[in-house]
């Protein structure tokens, strides 16, 4: 009866769905009133609310307790309940699994709006180790987590960049910003290896089966877990040394459809570009550098006043390349929209995403009919199925499809920026008339090479499309009735990926510009004649590429879990096979292997665990193929104990330990170096007077029989604790790994002939140690409506070459042997001689790059070994290594009633990037680009006046072989830094009145990523990786967005 | 339900025993069988077998050549970047970066060398170690295309000794004594106090000089026989009896040289027999005079013959003689590197050593102006004298009266860039570019001329060598390159040489410098002739004028470099130090020189070059130290603790 007049009241509301939810809220709202008045008539009242998580998502079955009483309720399948109370009872205690206990004074109205807060470690969390799940509070082995809602306030296009900081043993490096491929490299605890490759990156695990990080829609993440010692790991046998970071995707829960909008847009920018010179600081700069080599000038007085009065564009133009291929902003979009809901015996979760980054580059679309800019594009479509057939029987089925379709100018990315890079303001006008210019009269000896937008151009472009199917079948078979606890499970999995990789190529316009001939005045020579260079050609294609993988992959299972009086028992042992095809024609990649894992724990007290990883590969000799790995754990709740004072000063203390081995089958991505010694086709001559060539059978390799894996020994101790009723919780871990056998070339001498043939033998050891905490804290006040928190985690991981079999060193400085992975080597600068007293100094030490003589402004470095000669003999470590030792992060957050904010901060120590080439030296081959310090180099009068001096002396021709630019600590940048890495401002609409138009929640958010960055390194972001600076930026990204759910 | 829960139950069963199956049955880790291409197939059929040779010939490779930065790993292509001349006193390689300069500039050492692979040569000495140890695993049978007999097995093995020991003398020429490898050497690990570390067998220390020596003659002695004289027309390139009796004959004459035919060695060192023959032994050079006769009496019995064409000239003659290994007229190749073959145009070697084909600018070689003061002859074979200052008229007129073999390397302003006229359309006509300093001898450079720009500063040491480019063809650019290694007029040098040294005045001495001169264009020596009259008789005088004749003679290829060390003169000043002097053409007034086109005749030509003068003006000093006689192992293999330094380094 009442939904004709209400379909005239919302005439917005379309869909049956909706209509029949705003019946019941009439009708709620109705029964409300209803007992509103009730209440106003009697003097016990009624009060009533809806109770939510902290995203506004109802919560049904939560309890609801007056406080010192025994009365209470539990809210409904749609978080609503109701209870009556006197006047005595005045504080409702709200409780429910995973979340805090809240105790909330009942308003006067008597309408309440809950909103529970996931409980931090709560004991009752549920932690994902390796094939399964246990409780956190009975975990003996280091595992960190990482929160779907914290990935979600970063609005970044790859899970991997949202990570750094976020979780304890996360070392993150963002090395670059180019959509879809700025992908983090991520490491667990640092690095353990040598071996090379990606031999040092975790095993990724999605929904338990191998598989890439990147392409992943956050959206659809459950949980993100980051297994870290031996005994969460050595299920996976050789492939578990480097860490495992498991995500599960999520599942459908109990109830009625409910629906989720996501909605993003962001600006992206680079974090920070280089500072370059104008034209006519650059003409006097590289006239100072001429002048100290000794050379002629190469601008005029008459060039630097046409530069400085910017009135000739074309034959003295003054371009600032970033300004010119770099935009400002670029944008990104990224929308989500999932369906998740059921019942006890059948759940869904279907989610469809979309991402769409675009890249920097201005001039990419000159040509109408490609773009050479940057764009990635994303499609994710998830639907994950839960099905209880009978009362012991379940399957599950997990489909996620990622499709992506994105589009690069076929110029190496490194490349553009190279050539930007090595670009000078004044050697190009770039377009006359929008023709692209190539040689222009009288600029030819600073015009060396083609311009940054031809370089961006000229290769056409590279449209890539790809897609990526996977589908998990699980299913798990309840055995109670053989005994109690037994349950079986098998889960198939099939991926496939398939990428299309399109080149197509056009021949680009150009012209040169010749002064006009019938010039007679200034005004009419600055206006060039445009002759051409180069026709412009069709598109043509210019190749494409396949890649093609499928994989297929089954785990089966007996679990066993059971409890007699104290003694809580479980085990389990399962199989795994796996067949991995990549594409080209070598042979498949196998793994196969059976686990077995024992648990067991005494009253939650005592605990203990086995796990045993058996499992090998076709990678290794028959008979060598398969390994064990053992791993044991204690652990210690004292908080359980019954001496153990129960205050709310400490209310848990867990001490636990770990000790066992794993391996590493990444050995550097080489396959059956065990086959015999082989020969090859190549090694050809030619004979005869007709040239032929004579084929020839060349060595190949010569082979390891005993190749094997890396084994890793590692120990794990750590500690947990929680004070003052649980709002501060700790946790503390210290690790020590030993990594054995590493794969890695003999020092064999050159008279053996070819030592390159000879397979690398598991020689090498290494160690890794370091610690790591974490803190949090999380308060509100007894109203409920104010709530604040702080988190802080901070990893620290140092390795060390303990063996590689190296060729021994005249000087201890010289060897790898002791440094760290990664270590650079180079002579250690120490300042710049600033006088010719101490040029001539007979004391100086010589240096064996002098040539006819060091002058002052030239770099002074240490005489390491003291033979009064600077030469490669005097290198030692410089600088930390490229991966940082130390990532930290710290959450500030703070909510108060429908607001939040959160604040955070990351950080990284120890790690250094070495700027060299481009990205360090002014006027490379003598036309080359140079950044604002170049003002800052050392000239006599700087060095008098005592201003700051940055670079040694000009010279128009840095070269790494040159004495000032040999490898060494001034070129080393100390690339620390702290992050104001993101922010978020979020108001969360949940009141009643979303309800009238069918919406449950409403979360309007405005957040950014690498909003502020503090860091010592010049010019670039301080994760760039050791170069000459040609890399693609890292961006910023400023985002707006909403979140709906109905 | 009862039926569905024991089917699942059953397929539960069934997975579980699937997994169990696999599990032991290894086909599931499937590995690579059979494919694989193992010695003992290698080596069990004749057609294989030669693959192993071929690769053994590819990988024994000397080859002057420079094929691209590092020249693709050749163990001798030149120096880095360059050709080996201009690391010596016969030429120059313009600008800092050329790699031969380092050894002018005396700043080459044990991490810094930049000219020699020794990893390619060890790599060709244990590839032809496994021929020679394999090759009579191969059943004595035709294939149709091998017929493998017990005489061809042979001839093979000798083949690949003969290789062995050419990257073996190549070492020792650079080293000295060296270690010697007459088997595979194989690797063994050990393990020590925990750790795993490998050794060679055999070790890979150094043998005493005197045992390297014999150790190649030896190779060649064993060799000789079984070698045939010639092969078919599709076999040229492989090692002939003559290639085998050339390595000894060089071999021997390095052992009778003044640098190691000594008890005292160039450089004091801890470790003499690495470095000398341990006495000096005068009896050397008459060993060396039978090796190089029996080198040039079995050219001459087989059609070996100086090119000495009268169509071609005597200029290209020579150039030919060099150059052309399959030109019908040269008889003169003994032994030749076939790895490079028709290069492109633009190829590096074009570019790296063409002043104006592909010129590269900072990298194109030159003669020093002392070089060629102290060394080429005019035509009469009389001294030639440029003054320090001059017109471009008389700087030119005394180029034209130099000597054909001159003509045949060198190329200077004003001239033509060959005399057959390849070229000439590219700019390699007499008005090439060329650099003239504007206004006065001090003024900034120009480049003037016709043809194709020069790149960077151009070609500023005035002089440029042009030997084995000018064969360069004309409209497309490319050029057939062979590395002469052995070259019959060497073989005479070799021979005057060492007679000259038994006693002085023997006429067969004279006779082969007769050879050498009259395909050279020079008159013969004769009573009468001021040469003749001077060297007949005087020891000293003799051997200044055959090391001068074998400067001209053997320009380029490779044995300058050698020459002063094994000499022990690369000390002297103007040879591996001291100052370096090129020419510089420069205007008398400003703007006055226009460029010449062939359109010009002659008299405006002449009124033209008036207006320019030249001046010889220094362009380096070069720096030597007595170590440099001999390499410096790579540092990081002496860290390796087998090889023994050098001393000095």
């Amino acid at each position: 009866m009442l939904a004709k007049p209400m379909k005239r009241l919302v005439p917005f509301l379309v869909s049956p769905q909706q209509m029949k939810a705003i019946r019941k809220c009439l009708l709620f709202v109705l029964t409300f009133c209803l007992i509103y008045q009730v209440e106003l008539q009697a003097q016990e009242r009624t009060v009533s609310g809806v109770v939510t998580d902290n995203v506004g998502k109802v919560l049904a079955s939560v309890s609801v307790a007056v406080k010192n009483s025994d009365k209470g309720t539990s809210t409904n399948e749609e978080g609503r309940f109701v209870i009556n109370l006197t006047e005595n009872n005045s504080v409702l205690v709200f409780t429910y699994a995973g979340f805090s206990k809240q105790e909330l004074i009942v308003p006067a109205s008597g309408l309440m709006q809950v909103m529970l807060q996931p409980e931090v470690n709560a004991l009752t969390d549920v932690v994902v180790v390796g094939y399964g799940s246990q409780k956190r509070v009975s975990v003996t082995a280091a595992i960190s987590n990482v929160k779907t809602e914290e990935i979600l306030r970063s609005p970044v296009s790859s899970v991997a960049n949202a990570l750094a900081g976020r979780a304890t043993g996360i070392i993150a490096v963002q090395r670059g910003g180019e959509p879809g491929r700025d992908i983090a490299d991520i490491y667990i605890r640092g690095v353990g290896t040598f071996a090379g490759g990606n031999s040092a990156r975790p095993l990724v695990l999605v929904d338990g089966v191998e598989r890439s990080l990147n392409g992943i829609d956050p959206y659809t993440i459950e949980s993100f877990n980051i297994l870290k010692d031996a005994s969460a790991t050595a299920v996976f046998g050789v492939r578990g040394a480097n860490g495992v970071i498991i995500i599960t995707t999520k599942t459908g829960a109990t109830g009625k459809p409910q629906f989720s909008l996501s909605s993003n847009f962001a600006w992206q920018e680079p974090v920070r570009l280089p500072e370059t010179l104008g034209a006519v600081d650059y003409a006097r700069l590289r006239n100072t550098a001429a002048q100290n080599d000794g050379s002629p000038s190469l601008f005029s007085d008459y060039d630097i006043e046409r530069f400085q009065r910017q009135d000739d564009p074309y034959f003295h133009p003054d371009i600032n390349w970033l300004d010119y291929l770099i935009r400002d902003y670029s944008p990104q979009q990224q929308y989500n929209l999932n369906m998740s809901g059921g019942t006890t015996d059948a759940r869904y979760f279907v989610s469809l995403g979309f991402l769409n980054q675009d890249g920097a580059y201005k001039l990419g679309n000159f040509f109408d009919e490609f773009s050479a800019n940057p764009n990635f594009k994303r499609y994710n479509l998830r639907a994950n199925f839960d099905f209880n057939l009978t009362k012991d029987w379940s399957i599950a089925i997990k489909a996620g499809s990622e499709i992506s379709n994105s589009n690069y100018s076929r110029s190496n990315t490194s490349d553009i920026f190279g050539t930007i890079y090595s670009a000078n303001p004044m050697m190009s006008p770039v377009l006359f008339e929008d023709k692209i210019v190539r040689n222009v009269d009288g600029l030819t000896a600073l015009q060396i090479s083609n311009t940054p937008l031809y370089q961006l151009l000229f290769n056409g472009f590279n449209e890539n499309f790809s897609s990526a199917l996977n589908l998990n079948f699980a299913t798990r078979y309840k055995l109670d009735k053989i005994t109690k606890g037994l349950s079986t499970r098998v889960m198939l999995a099939y991926d496939s990926y398939y990428l299309q990789s399109v080149l197509r190529r056009k021949q680009i316009p150009l012209w040169d510009l010749r002064r006009n001939p019938a010039a007679t005045n200034f005004q009419d020579s600055a206006q060039p004649i445009a002759v051409v260079n180069q026709f412009e050609g069709p598109i043509s294609f210019d190749g494409e590429s396949f890649v093609k993988n499928r994989k297929a992959y089954g785990e089966a299972a007996i679990e066993y879990t059971n409890k007699f009086g104290l003694h809580n028992v479980g085990g389990m042992i399962l199989g795994t096979i796996e067949r991995r095809y990549d594409g080209s024609n070598q042979l498949p990649f196998n793994y196969m292997g059976v686990v077995g894992r024992a648990t067991y724990n005494y009253d939650g007290r005592y605990l203990a665990e086995v796990n045993v990883g058996y499992n090998g590969s076709e990678n290794f000799a028959v008979g060598q193929q398969f390994g064990v790995f053992p791993s044991f754990s204690l652990g210690y709740v004292i908080s359980e104990e019954k001496f153990f004072p129960k205050t709310d000063a400490v209310t848990f203390l867990k001490m636990r330990g770990s000790y066992g081995t794993v391996g590493n089958d990444k050995i550097g991505g080489n396959r059956f170096l065990f086959l015999p010694s082989s020969f090859q086709s190549g090694g050809n001559y030619f004979l005869g007077i007709n040239h032929t060539n004579m084929p020839g059978y060349r060595e190949a390799t010569l082979g390891n029989p005993n190749v094997t894996w890396e084994k890793a020994a590692k120990l794990n101790l750590g500690i947990d604790m929680k004070f003052w009723d649980n709002k501060i919780s700790f946790s503390a871990d210290y690790f020590r790994e030993e990594r054995n056998d590493i794969l890695w070339q003999l020092n064999i001498p050159i008279t053996f002939g070819n030592p390159a043939i000879v397979a690398p033998y598991n020689i090498g050891q290494a160690e890794n140690k370091g610690y790591e905490f974490e803190l949090g804290f999380t308060n509100s006040n007894r109203k409920g409506d104010l709530r604040y928190w702080v988190n802080a985690n901070y990893t620290f991981a140092r390795n060390k070459i303990i063996y590689m079999d190296e060729v021994p060193q005249p000087f201890p400085g010289l060897e790898m042997t002791g440094s760290r992975i990664g270590q650079m080597k180079g002579l250690l600068a120490n300042g710049i001689y600033n006088t010719a007293d101490e040029i001539n100094d007979p004391n100086r030490p010589r240096s064996q790059w002098e040539g006819t003589g060091l002058r002052p402004g030239d770099i002074r470095y240490v005489d390491v070994n003291e033979d009064g000669l600077i030469d490669d003999n005097d290198r030692v470590n410089i600088g930390d290594p490229n991966i940082p030792e130390i990532i930290y992060g710290s959450t500030f957050g703070v909510q108060w009633k429908f607001l939040e904010v959160s604040v955070f901060f990351q950080g990284a120590g120890n790690v250094s990037t070495y700027l060299a080439g481009e990205a360090s030296w002014p006027f490379i081959a003598g036309t080359k680009t140079a950044f604002s310090n170049a003002s800052e180099s050392w000239s006599e009068e700087r060095y008098k006046a005592g201003l700051p001096i940055t670079l040694p002396r000009l010279t128009a021709s840095p070269e790494a072989g040159k004495h000032n630019y040999r490898q060494s600590s001034f070129w080393m940048q100390d690339a620390s830094y702290l992050r104001l890495k993101n922010v978020e401002i979020a108001a969360n609409f949940n009141k009643s009145f979303l309800d009238k138009i069918g919406v449950k929640n409403l979360r309007v958010y405005l957040n950014g990523q690498n909003l502020h960055t503090w860091t010592k390194m010049p010019f670039f972001d301080p994760e760039i990786p050791n170069s000459n600076g040609s890399i693609y930026p890292v961006m910023r990204v400023i985002n707006g967005g909403f979140n709906l759910q109905f | 339900m009862l039926y569905l829960k024991k089917y699942i139950l059953f397929l539960y069963l069934g997975v579980a025993a699937a997994l169990t199956i696999a599990t032991s049955c290894s086909r599931i880790l499937e590995q690579p069988d059979g494919s694989i291409i193992t010695i003992d197939s290698v080596f069990n059929n004749p057609d294989n077998a030669m693959r192993a040779l071929n690769n053994a010939y590819a990988t024994c490779v000397v080859n002057g050549f420079i094929t691209g930065a590092g020249g693709s790993g050749l163990s001798d292509a030149g120096t880095f970047d360059g050709f080996l001349l201009a690391a010596s006193d016969e030429g120059d390689q313009f600008g800092s970066g050329g790699r031969a300069n380092a050894f002018n500039a005396g700043t080459w050492g044990p991490s810094f060398q930049d000219e020699f692979a020794i990893g390619r040569v060890t790599s060709g000495i244990r590839n032809a170690s496994i021929f020679i140890e394999n090759a009579d695993k191969v059943p004595l049978i035709n294939t149709g295309t091998i017929n493998w007999t017990a005489q061809f097995r042979d001839q093979t093995v000798a083949e690949a000794k003969i290789l062995r020991a050419l990257m073996h003398y190549e070492m020792m020429i650079r080293y000295g004594g060296i270690p010697i490898t007459d088997q595979v050497p194989t690797v063994v690990i050990q393990n020590n106090g925990g750790v795993n570390q490998a050794t060679v067998v055999p070790v890979a220390t150094r043998q005493s000089l005197r045992r390297v020596i014999d150790f190649i003659v030896k190779s060649c002695d064993e060799s000789i026989n079984a070698l045939p004289d010639a092969y078919p027309q599709n076999d040229l390139g492989r090692i002939t009896k003559g290639a085998a009796l050339a390595l000894k004959s060089v071999t021997l004459l390095w052992a009778a040289s003044p640098l190691v035919n000594t008890a005292t060695p160039a450089v004091s060192s801890p470790y003499d027999s690495l470095l000398c023959m341990g006495n000096a032994d005068p009896a050397r050079w008459a060993t060396a005079a039978a090796a190089a006769k029996a080198t040039i009496d079995w050219a001459t019995s087989n059609g070996y013959a100086l090119l000495d064409d009268a169509t071609l000239g005597k200029a290209e003659s020579y150039n030919y003689a060099t150059g052309a290994v399959f030109d019908p007229r040269n008889k003169e190749i003994i032994h030749f590197d076939h790895s490079h073959g028709q290069e492109a145009g633009g190829a590096n070697v074009i570019r790296w050593g063409c002043p104006i084909y592909f010129s590269w600018g900072n990298t194109v070689m030159a003669l020093p102006l002392n070089f060629i003061r102290k060394t080429y002859r005019d035509i009469n074979g009389n001294d030639i004298s440029i003054p320090d200052n001059g017109s471009f008229t008389d700087f030119k007129s005394i180029m034209k009266r130099m000597e054909p073999r001159f003509h045949a390397v060198a190329w200077w302003p004003g001239s033509q860039y060959t005399f057959t006229g390849l070229m000439n359309n590219q700019g390699g006509n007499d008005t090439a570019k060329f650099l003239v300093r504007r206004g006065s001898a001090t003024g900034t450079t120009q480049q003037v001329g016709a043809g194709p720009q020069l790149i960077g500063n151009g070609i500023p040491n005035g002089i440029h060598q042009k030997k084995f480019i000018n064969l360069v063809n004309a409209t497309n650019g490319t050029v057939n390159l062979y590395w002469p290694i052995f070259r019959l007029a060497e073989f005479y040098l070799d021979y005057a040489e060492a007679l000259n040294e038994i006693g002085p005045g023997n006429p067969e001495m004279i006779n082969a410098i007769n050879i050498i001169r009259r395909r050279g264009g020079l008159p013969e020596l004769a009573p009468g002739n001021a040469t003749y009259d001077q060297i007949i008789g005087n020891q000293q005088l003799a051997r200044e004028y055959i090391r001068r004749e074998r400067a001209i003679e053997l320009y380029g290829e490779e044995h300058r470099f050698f020459d002063v060390r094994r000499w022990k003169i690369a000390g002297q000043n103007g040879v591996m130090q001291g100052q370096f002097d090129r020419i510089f053409l420069h205007e008398n007034g400003t703007g006055t020189y226009v460029n010449p086109t062939t359109a010009m005749n002659a008299a405006t030509r002449l009124q033209n070059d008036n207006r320019v003068s030249y001046r010889i003006e220094p362009f380096e000093t070069r720096v030597w130290s007595d170590k440099m006689y001999f390499y410096p192992f790579p540092q990081n293999e002496v860290n390796k603790g087998f090889l023994v330094q050098n001393p000095g380094w």
